[in-house]
């Protein structure tokens, strides 16, 4: 238990009973939540953690063959589910790992009650008739721009003096492990996510879900809420005002109020 | 100051945290192709290409909303003929007015764009053709190794059973002969396993005394044989950070070399000295010497010298890989292994190796013979 604890820099806090299993998404690490779990901490166990190769996760239990896949990242969550003996968990996974979560939900059904999806696309690339948003030459761009500033990689890994005057009690702890990992190893997460193709996975998914689909997000279009929406069965679709990718951390407050009110409605 | 914000070489923007972009400089309205009042108003993943609105939502706008600021970050702006322009960027994120903004410049980096994607393309390949150079290796090893161990078991049997004498030396020539290639297939590997980081060494503070002794009594056979004469000095009570195994390893590769370039009648020394932070362990002799331009490649892989009339058979050669692995251990223990030599005169091989003042005195014990 204490290795996979370990391992994936497990982080448990909250006073209530029903667990809630924050996922981040690909590019940080669990720092990406800082803005929603404490909104429910007086009423959930919030437990935290970093996939393996991202943030203060054990990057010696890195094995490439497992994390070429989402089954791997899939894996980690239901490693943690063991290791804590979780039952009855809500999942929130951002980007990617709504994708991760369908995975270990599709294992293991009886661990979870819902799956809160922050912008999820079961797939990036567009594929005849289906619109993910991307082209396979768009993501090679992506990979290419990531190439070209690992060459300035240290940007990432520099201490850099913290200025963010909203919440200035987030000291030097963040700024040392924010986004810093292998980049090597952040490249091939990139791969495995953005090539990813889950659409097959969606319709074995017995858990409720809840889609948030934000307004003009440029990663998962509207099309692909839709879709999702579509393709799960007791899906509910949530189209944010927020804009962008990443409302946990650009609307933390609406975010909030969205997965409440859909827990309360549960 | 307006108007140098507007004609500075540089672009700027400045963005909200929905991505809006607030305000754009001249420069960088004219670098794109379009007019300031269009831009003004827009979502940044507008001028972003594709790849760079990912990057851009799952990188930039994280860094600046957590950390505040980001530097020298790559990126491309997509131009109002499509056209990609590859900037470098810093920004800055701030509160103005009650408003959180990202203000950044940008510069354009044509030439360092194209020199960046030649050293990307080169470092692809050099890794594509390490990995598969490795694998060639490993695979070929292995394949080699498997008929070569019947073989030399089979003519192990074959020694206990034959009584003709002239069978028996033929059979003793086939185990000598696997013995050779067993040696170069253990070098390849071992190549294979340093080329790719796979080796690990463990230097601890060790006595070097007996491990050149060690060394010596190895070697004494082949040098006996060879009519070359060896000899240590000053080795007992010096002591080094290394890992004894290997250790042990180089100082054998160089002295069998030593005798392999040594006439008979010549003269093998070690030296051991402690110098400063350093330590080191010479093996000189005064054999046939190298010339000056093989001299500078001698630690290259699969590089052989001609031992002229001091080799005995040309199959006593190997694969030229035994220096390289030498000066690999070497420096993956924080040392390294030089050579001086004179064409004629002789050669001094040198390890150098980091010094230490606590010894592990299980250390030597430890070693395998």
């Amino acid at each position: 238990m204490t290795d996979v604890l370990s391992r994936n820099n497990v982080k448990i806090s909250g006073s209530g009973s029903q667990p809630m299993l924050f996922a981040h998404g690909f590019g940080c690490d669990q720092t990406m939540w800082r803005f929603v779990t404490p909104a429910f901490e007086p009423n959930y166990k919030v437990i935290l953690f970093d996939y393996v190769g991202s943030g203060k996760a054990d990057l010696s239990a890195y094995d490439p063959e497992r994390y070429a896949s989402l089954d791997g990242y899939a894996q980690d969550v239901l490693d943690i589910c063991h290791a804590l003996d979780l039952h009855d968990v809500i999942f929130v996974g951002h980007s990617v790992s709504s994708m991760v979560g369908v995975l270990a939900a599709n294992k293991e059904p009886e661990r979870f009650s819902r799956l809160v999806m922050v912008g999820p696309s079961p797939r990036y690339i567009n594929d005849d008739g289906y619109i993910g948003g991307f082209e396979r030459a768009d993501i090679e761009g992506l990979l290419d721009l990531m190439d070209k500033n690992y060459i300035g990689w240290a940007n990432f890994l520099a201490p850099v003096i913290m200025k963010n005057e909203e919440r200035p009690e987030l000291t030097r702890e963040l700024n040392d492990s924010f986004c810093s990992t292998d980049p090597k190893i952040t490249r091939r997460f990139a791969e495995t996510t953005f090539f990813a193709d889950n659409r097959a996975d969606l319709a074995a998914v017995s858990v409720p879900s809840l889609i948030m689909q934000c307004s003009e997000d440029a990663i998962a279009p509207v099309e692909v809420g839709n879709y999702l929406h579509g393709a799960l069965a007791r899906s509910t679709l949530h189209r944010m005002k927020a804009t962008g990718h990443c409302p946990h951390i650009s609307h933390p407050d609406e975010t909030i109020e969205a997965i409440q009110t859909y827990l309360a409605a549960a | 100051m307006r108007d140098v914000m507007n004609t500075a070489p540089c672009g700027f923007a400045a963005f909200s945290d929905d991505g809006t972009v607030v305000e754009i400089n001249q420069t960088l309205a004219d670098m794109l192709g379009y007019k300031r009042v269009e831009v003004a108003g827009w979502h940044i993943d507008k001028i972003l290409p594709p790849g760079g609105r990912i990057f851009y939502h799952t990188y930039l706008f994280p860094l600046l909303k957590v950390k505040s600021e980001v530097e020298e970050i790559y990126v491309a702006l997509r131009a109002k003929d499509g056209t990609d322009i590859p900037v470098l960027l810093n920004a800055v994120r701030r509160e103005i007015d009650g408003v959180f903004l990202s203000e950044c410049v940008c510069l354009r980096m044509l030439q360092r764009h194209a020199y960046e994607d030649q050293l990307l393309q080169a470092r692809r390949l050099a890794e594509e053709s390490n990995a598969a150079k490795a694998k060639f290796l490993s695979m070929m090893s292995h394949d080699l190794r498997t008929p070569l161990t019947t073989i030399y078991g089979n003519a192990q049997l074959l020694l206990a059973e034959v009584a003709d004498a002239q069978l028996l030396e033929a059979v003793r020539d086939i185990r000598q002969a696997c013995e050779l290639q067993m040696t170069m297939i253990g070098d390849i590997l071992e190549f294979a396993r340093l080329d790719s980081g796979r080796v690990q060494v463990s230097p601890r503070a060790i006595s070097i005394g007996e491990i050149v002794s060690r060394a010596e009594a190895l070697v004494r056979v082949q040098a006996a044989d060879a009519g070359v004469d060896l000899a240590s000095a000053g080795c007992d009570g010096v002591t080094a950070m290394a890992d004894p195994n290997r250790l042990q390893q180089i100082l054998l590769n160089l002295l069998t070399n030593a005798i392999k370039f040594t006439p008979p009648g010549g003269m093998i020394e070690i030296a051991c000295s402690a110098e400063g932070e350093r330590t080191r362990i010479r093996v000189r002799d005064n054999g046939i010497g190298i010339e000056p331009d093989q001299l500078q490649r001698i630690f290259s892989p699969f590089v052989q010298l001609d031992a002229g009339p001091v080799s005995q058979s040309t199959t006593a050669r190997g694969v030229g890989l035994g220096l390289a692995i030498s000066r690999d251990l070497a420096r993956a223990m924080g040392g390294d292994v030089t050579a001086e030599s004179t064409a004629g005169t002789g050669s001094v091989f040198t390890i150098d190796l980091p010094a230490a003042t606590v010894v592990d005195t299980k250390s030597e014990a430890s070693i395998p013979v």
